[in-house]
């Protein structure tokens, strides 16, 4: 796993520097203004992004050929991408944790909630589009991933406007929306972790079917 | 004598092509080339081989252990070279040194930045500033500096000149000096196979046409020239293929069946190739 690891890094050795002026800059301007929303966008491209073009350039040698013959199995070279997305991920919180000591201007439960809403939703992001690209190819699945990503929004606004058009009064009770506020982060938290796990699973499955 | 790679029955399926069949032996200590025109089969016979993809029958053993059971231990004697670099363009030879040595316990890095250096490779330059020659090299040396044992080379020689082809093949019959060292490697360019191969394997249309001794191939095809009336005199059963010219006619012959009042010359594996897909069509 280290030494695929180490590939990934090396061949996106560029691509890591740009990721990681533009992370430390908006940080900088986070801690400044208090504004971290712009940051918090970078989590989400760092942990997505980095993995998929770290597939792109695999698809673009014959690399995934090579490896089955490479003393490492076919499930580790998968979790692999993954490990990278984390590590990018990890890379994101430690400049946002040394940040907020640095600086004074940032609510301490707004930023905790914010942090982990962020990590949270990057750890999403990448479980959806991993299993893509994996099935699809780097290149065939940008599509795909858009459609993917953009459909949980299009199915919660098209309902929406579906039940306003058609004059529906869904009411759903008071006590479930505070269970859902209060343990709002908690269970954003814990889903994301299950379709982290369940994306691994799919990611590999997928993997291991993949004839080269 | 132990084998290096046995392939038995093997089938894989494809929407538009079917490799039926195929049964390969090398044994321990030698070279064996693999032809066949483009889609024969050779690359695909390969992916099974190297578990690249699954079959659908048949099995491959490399040295003994089937290839989808192959441990990460067995799996370091085994060296591939493809016909593209595998390693991304952004990378160059010392950070490939540097992941490699993470991946396969017994790389050897002073053997394979020797190598790399030996064959003139720039360690600042990424790979996508390599010529397809150093990329071949770049590759090889790879292959070669982990302790494998058996070596799969898929048209690692096409597209290069004659000069690195020859310093390749030079490499391989050093690899071969060690009795314990095998290579299979698949080529369209018979002549740098007839050059170091000691076996030579045709497929034609996922079918094995045959696998025997460099020696035996010798002795078993011919190149028959005649007159068209002295041809339609010989039995058919001596003749694999022919073609007709506008004074005479050229065949492949059995060598050994041919019997004597014909000259026949040697056949190049060209003309074997030549005659078995060419001719074969007609």
């Amino acid at each position: 796993m280290k030494g695929l690891l180490l590939k990934d890094i090396y061949t996106l050795k560029a691509t890591l520097r740009i990721y990681a002026v533009m992370i430390i800059i908006y940080r900088i301007i986070g801690a400044e203004t208090g504004n971290t929303s712009l940051l918090y966008t970078f989590f989400v491209l760092a942990c997505a992004i980095i993995p998929m073009t770290a597939i792109a350039y695999d698809d673009r040698c014959t690399w995934n050929s090579y490896t089955a013959s490479l003393p490492v199995s076919r499930t580790k070279v998968a979790l692999s991408k993954y490990v990278l997305g984390l590590l990018s991920l990890a890379f994101c919180i430690v400049c946002d944790v040394s940040a907020f000591f640095l600086s004074d201007k940032i609510n301490p439960a707004e930023f905790t909630a914010a942090l982990i809403s962020a990590s949270c939703t990057a750890v999403i992001y990448m479980s959806f589009t991993i299993p893509v690209v994996y099935k699809l190819g780097a290149e065939k699945s940008r599509i795909a991933i858009l459609v993917v990503m953009l459909l949980p929004a299009a199915v919660i606004f098209g309902g929406m406007y579906i039940a306003v058009k058609a004059g529906w009064h869904i009411t759903v009770p008071e006590q479930i929306i505070e269970n859902i506020l209060r343990n709002g982060l908690l269970i954003f938290s814990a889903a994301s972790i299950l379709i982290l796990i369940a994306s691994m699973a799919v990611s590999v499955s997928i993997y291991k079917k993949r004839d080269f | 004598m132990e084998n290096a790679i046995e392939i038995k029955g093997l089938c894989k399926n494809w929407p538009s092509f079917r490799l039926k069949n195929v049964d390969i032996t090398l044994p321990k200590g030698y070279i064996m080339g693999f032809i066949g025109a483009n889609g024969a089969g050779k690359s695909t016979t390969i992916s099974l081989l190297t578990g690249r993809a699954k079959a659908d029958g048949g099995s491959c053993k490399i040295d003994g252990v089937p290839a989808e059971a192959l441990s990460p231990r067995q799996k370091e004697d085994i060296g591939l070279v493809l016909d593209e670099c595998p390693f991304p363009e952004t990378l160059n030879y010392k950070e490939i040194d540097k992941f490699m040595k993470n991946i396969y316990s017994r790389w050897d890095s002073a053997k394979f930045l020797a190598d790399c250096t030996a064959f003139g490779l720039n360690p600042k330059q990424p790979v996508s500033k390599y010529s397809k020659g150093m990329k071949m090299k770049l590759s090889i040396a790879a292959a070669t500096c982990h302790g494998a044992k058996t070596l799969i080379l898929d048209e690692a020689t096409s597209g290069l000149d004659p000069v690195i082809r020859d310093e390749i093949l030079d490499m391989l019959l050093d690899f071969v000096q060690d009795e314990e060292n095998s290579v299979f490697m698949s080529s369209h360019i018979t002549s740098d196979l007839e050059k170091v191969c000691d076996y030579i394997t045709f497929i034609n249309n996922g079918r094995i046409v045959f696998s025997m001794t460099k020696d035996e191939v010798d002795t078993t095809y011919g190149m028959l020239r005649c007159s068209a009336e002295e041809f339609e005199k010989i039995d058919k059963s001596r003749i694999v293929h022919s073609r007709k010219n506008a004074y005479s006619v050229d065949a492949l012959v059995y060598k050994n069946k041919i019997g004597p009042g014909h000259i026949v010359d040697k056949a190049s594996l060209e003309d074997i190739m030549l005659y078995y897909v060419k001719e074969g069509k007609h």
